[in-house]
């Protein structure tokens, strides 16, 4: 299991502390690098994370199907699509009602006002996943099925996707479009905050020459405080699309789990999260068919990791110089 | 002030966890309380949580066995591994791993479907048209197929939505064994061929959990599913789910499915079918390895091949109910820890023999084993190395 | 927070232009009060299902809640929550242990020995990590202590799991409270003759130190509720764990195998948990922010 990498490959520091000059030889040494090793461990951890998921899977080539639509011959894509077809909508979702939460809190509402609504939306965040999921599967889906469902089929049921596909929406409720709504509130919280930030970081200045030309505060608020926020938007976008793609238990105890795409959005699918979460204990099974499940979960979550890596590294980018600590994110 | 009171209420909450340590290693010895994991098989873990705690309040009250779910291959690998003291699972585990398969109990699956005005019908079925309906070549309830097996009763000419289990599971297992045990042409579907299927027919659905599948069944109409016997009570309080008698199989598949003799899952039909496919057990030659227990078939010897055990009829012989399996638990035979093997295998020799009672087994619907099994447990359970 | 380069002058006249061309003054004053009225609606999308959720919880776990819930321990289908309350406590106490030990010290060299272009490429590094899936990282748990360390289904396993899990939480606020502490404070302290460790311990110190706290508590919040690195590292037992290496019951996985049981007495045990998490975890939030807004305030008078 590969551990910290070597500490000179962060490069050389260029130390612009006030350190005293440093002496010569191994206390040099001791006193230049051993302080920068710890640094490197979330890196470190990451590293170990990704090598040995590859070393676990390994590399166990599965053909040209893995890629296919086709789960009986180890094709992901179902998954895939199911991971992006929660994680899409209810990032949309979450990036509206956030974008309207962190407007009416920074502009709209009187700053006392907005300091006791606020940690609600933070409350949000420290929510565990998995009452989400209970509260799901037992208030929110008993809710939808007997109530939304019919009349959204009634009502939308021209819009592809929300008519009647072969069988009735599901009284139980659960599903995709159940997976999105609880989604969307778990990563309200992530989004909004960014965008608060963003909003917050707007100059005064530039506020009240805004306002002193005339233009009133939803004007300001559109034609110049979002478009300077415009990297703590899009940050957010990425930052929610990371923690939606990734969500595991709640979304597997909502999504009503199955092993293809939705026919519409009421039915099961299931993600890459959650069919390792749902089906894991097949790969546990002592036959050669077991082993060769626990590397095809290995490379899904491979493929779940990069996913994730590579949406959070351009969210952090873009947004590389805000510190947001509070509700974790 | 706030920071010192903070840092008292991390101290005290980090102080819980290094401190328990402490007070648990010390208090371990004073109460000697042994305590026996077991984890596995969803299916048998209702059974075992009934039997837990009889077993620590009747027997011995220094004993309390902790029931994890988990699944069947957790049960497998981790009895394997020495991580647990006792894997459940449905399915028995090729012999040669260092462990052995002890089944405890014997549990049934009933195909139900949500048919409006047949629910209290009970339709005729048998693994043939199963298998077909779940490779998609049966697409409609009013299939001649169908029809020739329930004469009289008016079929409606809907579309049949299969119901799968999403997640990995022993039932999946045992329903797709009976499956490929009565179409040659059966496909398991999944990567795994075993604990989880994806049918090829097309609109099938699919429940986590036996509660997922019974869910999935009662709201959506003309839909077909197999739920382990353990939930048939609630299955059956949804009032509108029927289950099927099933028949035995034309060994030659499509077309002309003949049977005459259709079972229903009754408590003395499955023990019928268990005495009868037990008894003809090659023990010497199998072991305790029986992945469904068939207890005949007319139509003379089934064409499924058993990869390392199975009661495979020889002979033509009355039709039983054929969905029957053996719950195993699995036992490594040489411990890390003989002297706590000790209660883990009295545990079992209870299960066998006293917690195989009606009035623990009536509560799951499970079956008690036959008395040869009984027997072969113990044969078995002297393989493992105890000493005290 | 950098300054990203301003919208472009031309571009806010034009928009003024269109402003004055819009003409209508009425309307553009109906929007804006629209807005005004129906922006902070919007808040009830959050504060409805956390009023719900906490309500149906608490109806659902309170009656039949006595202490013997909390004091007893799981049997069968039945019982109490001690083993699982305790198996929380035990993992969550640990996994602090263990995110403080990788967290604090990154965090700290981090914002104290790096230069801040490679500061800023750490900084990524752990705000990625705490991106990283839980089911992620219960697999890896998994591969590293299950079965490479030979540790199986324990509670070590599952602490140092949730501890990986855990550490980007406190290396990054630690990073944050030490990198934040007013330079005028830093400078005076090298100013007159401090060395390093006696500037950390004696100035840094006491002034990040909340802050810290409040990234611990944080941690704490998010790890105790985490199931997905539990179910593959740890088993359910009856009994609170008895060492390292013996399995450790915990409430979120408590929720997760018993919600689809058929009996209903393990099914109000599960929502009698959730009620026992949603306590803790909404206790920790509550003591972050009560030490977040104390600490701000020191902050802020420092920085005078």
């Amino acid at each position: 299991m590969p551990e910290s990498p070597s500490p000179d490959s962060s490069g050389p520091p260029e130390s612009r502390q006030p350190v005293p000059p440093a002496a010569a030889g191994v206390r040099h040494i001791l006193r230049k690098v051993v302080p920068y090793v710890p640094a490197l461990i979330p890196l470190g951890l990451t590293l170990a994370i990704v090598f040995t998921l590859l070393y676990e899977s390994h590399l166990q080539n599965f053909g040209w199907a893995f890629f296919g639509f086709n789960f009986a011959d180890y094709g992901i894509m179902i998954f895939v699509v199911g991971s992006f077809l929660t994680s899409v909508p209810a990032l949309l979702l979450a990036m509206l009602i956030g974008l309207g939460i962190s407007i009416a809190s920074t502009t709209y509402l009187p700053r006392f006002v907005s300091a006791w609504l606020d940690p609600f939306v933070d409350l949000l965040a420290g929510i565990p996943s998995i009452i989400y999921g209970i509260w799901g599967y037992f208030v929110v889906a008993p809710y939808f099925g007997v109530n939304v469902w019919p009349w959204s089929v009634m009502h939308l049921g021209w819009i592809p996707g929300f008519g009647r596909a072969q069988f009735s929406p599901a009284p139980s409720g659960d599903g995709l479009a159940l997976a999105i709504i609880i989604l969307t509130l778990m990563i309200l919280p992530i989004t909004t905050l960014l965008m608060r930030d963003a909003l917050r970081s707007v100059p005064r200045d530039l506020w009240e020459s805004g306002l002193a030309l005339g233009a009133t505060r939803w004007e300001v608020t559109r034609r110049v405080a979002i478009p300077y926020a415009k990297r703590g938007v899009w940050g957010a976008a990425f930052l929610g699309f990371g923690r939606a793609i990734g969500e595991t238990v709640a979304v597997a105890m909502v999504i009503d789990q199955a092993q293809k795409l939705p026919l519409n959005v009421y039915d099961g699918t299931s993600t890459m999260a959650s069919l390792i979460i749902e089906t894991i204990d097949s790969a546990f099974i002592l036959t050669p068919q077991g082993v060769l499940y626990l590397r095809f979960l290995t490379e899904l979550a491979l493929i779940l990791l990069a996913i994730t890596l590579a949406v959070n590294i351009a969210g952090r980018w873009i947004i590389r110089r805000t510190f947001t600590e509070v509700a974790g994110i | 002030m706030g920071v010192a009171i903070a840092i008292a209420i991390v101290l005290l909450i980090v102080g819980i966890g290094a401190g328990y340590y402490i007070g648990a290693s010390t208090s371990k010895s004073s109460t000697s309380t042994v305590n026996i994991t077991e984890a596995g098989s969803t299916l048998l873990e209702p059974l075992m949580q009934i039997w837990s705690p009889n077993y620590t309040s009747q027997v011995n009250s220094h004993v309390t066995i902790s029931t994890n779910g988990g699944g069947s291959g957790t049960g497998q690998s981790e009895a394997e591994a020495g991580t647990i003291d006792i894997g459940a699972s449905d399915a028995y585990v090729t012999p040669g791993l260092g462990v052995i398969n002890v089944p405890v109990a014997i549990s049934s699956q009933l195909v139900m479907y949500n048919l409006p005005g047949l629910t209290n019908v009970h339709l005729n079925l048998n693994g043939t048209i199963l298998a077909m309906i779940y490779m998609g070549q049966i697409t409609m309830w009013n299939d001649p197929l169908i029809a020739a097996a329930n004469p009289g009763v008016n079929l409606p000419s809907q579309a049949i939505v299969p119901v799968v289990r999403a997640d990995s599971s022993g039932d999946t297992y045992i329903f797709s064994t009976y499956c490929d045990m009565s179409d040659k042409a059966w496909f398991y579907g999944n990567s795994t061929k075993a604990f989880q299927t994806t049918p090829p027919a097309s609109g099938f659905q699919s429940g986590t959990a036996n509660t997922g599948v019974i869910t999935k069944l009662t709201e959506t109409q003309y839909s077909l599913g197999y739920v382990g016997i353990s939930y048939e009570g609630a299955a059956l309080a949804t009032g509108n789910l029927g289950y099927a008698a099933l028949g035995d199989n034309n060994a030659t598949g499509a077309g002309g499915t003949v049977a005459s003799n259709y079972i229903l899952p009754t408590p003395q039909n499955i023990s019928y079918d268990a005495n009868l496919g037990l008894a003809r057990l090659n023990y010497a030659v199998y072991g305790l390895a029986v992945s469904l227990i068939l207890g005949g078939s007319p139509a003379g010897p089934t064409t499924w091949t058993p990869g390392s055990g199975g009661t495979n009829p020889t002979a033509a012989s009355p039709t039983p109910y054929p969905i029957v399996n053996l719950e195993y638990t699995i036992l490594k035979t040489s411990p890390a820890s003989p002297s706590h093997q000790t209660y883990v295998v009295q545990f079992i020799q209870w299960c066998i023999a006293w917690g195989n009672a009606e009035n623990y087994l009536k509560q799951v619907n499970f079956i008690p084993l036959t008395p040869e099994i009984a027997g072969y447990d113990q044969q078995a359970l002297a393989s493992i190395s105890i000493s005290s | 927070m950098a300054t990203p380069p301003l919208p472009a002058t031309s571009r806010i006249e034009s928009d003024d232009i269109r402003f004055d061309r819009v003409g209508h003054a009425r309307r553009r004053l109906a929007l804006d009060r629209a807005a005004s009225w129906l922006l902070p609606l919007l808040f009830l999308v959050a504060i409805f299902p956390i009023l719900d959720l906490v309500y149906w919880v608490s109806e659902h776990a309170v009656p039949g809640f006595t202490w013997q819930v909390i004091v007893t321990n799981p049997s069968g289908n039945a019982g109490g929550l001690y083993a699982p309350l305790m198996g929380s406590l035990s993992i969550l106490g640990l996994a602090t242990g263990f995110a403080i030990a990788f967290g604090f010290f990154g965090g700290l060299a981090t914002a104290e020995f790096l230069g801040p272009r490679s500061a800023e490429m750490v900084r990524i590094t752990a705000n990625v990590m705490v991106g990283t899936p839980a089911i992620i990282v219960g697999l890896f748990g998994y591969f590293a202590f299950v079965i490479y360390f030979g540790w199986h289904l324990t509670l070590a396993a599952a602490s140092l799991t949730l501890g990986i899990f855990m550490t980007p939480y406190v290396f990054r606020s630690t990073d944050l409270a030490y990198a934040t502490v007013p330079s005028h404070i830093r400078e005076a302290a090298y100013g007159s003759g401090a060395g390093a460790g006696q500037y950390l311990i004696r100035v840094a110190t006491p002034i990040a130190f909340p802050q810290v706290l409040t990234g611990v508590f944080l941690a704490m919040a998010i790890g105790v509720g985490e199931t997905a690195p539990l179910v593959l590292t740890t088993l359910q037992s009856n009994l609170p764990p008895t060492g390292l290496f013996s399995p450790s019951n915990a409430l979120p996985f408590y929720i997760w195998s018993g919600y689809t049981s058929i009996f209903p007495t393990e099914i109000r045990l599960a929502f009698q948990a959730a009620f026992l998490l949603l306590i803790i975890v909404v206790g920790l939030n509550i003591l972050v922010r009560v030490i977040a807004a104390r600490a701000r305030k020191r902050l802020e008078g420092l920085f005078q």
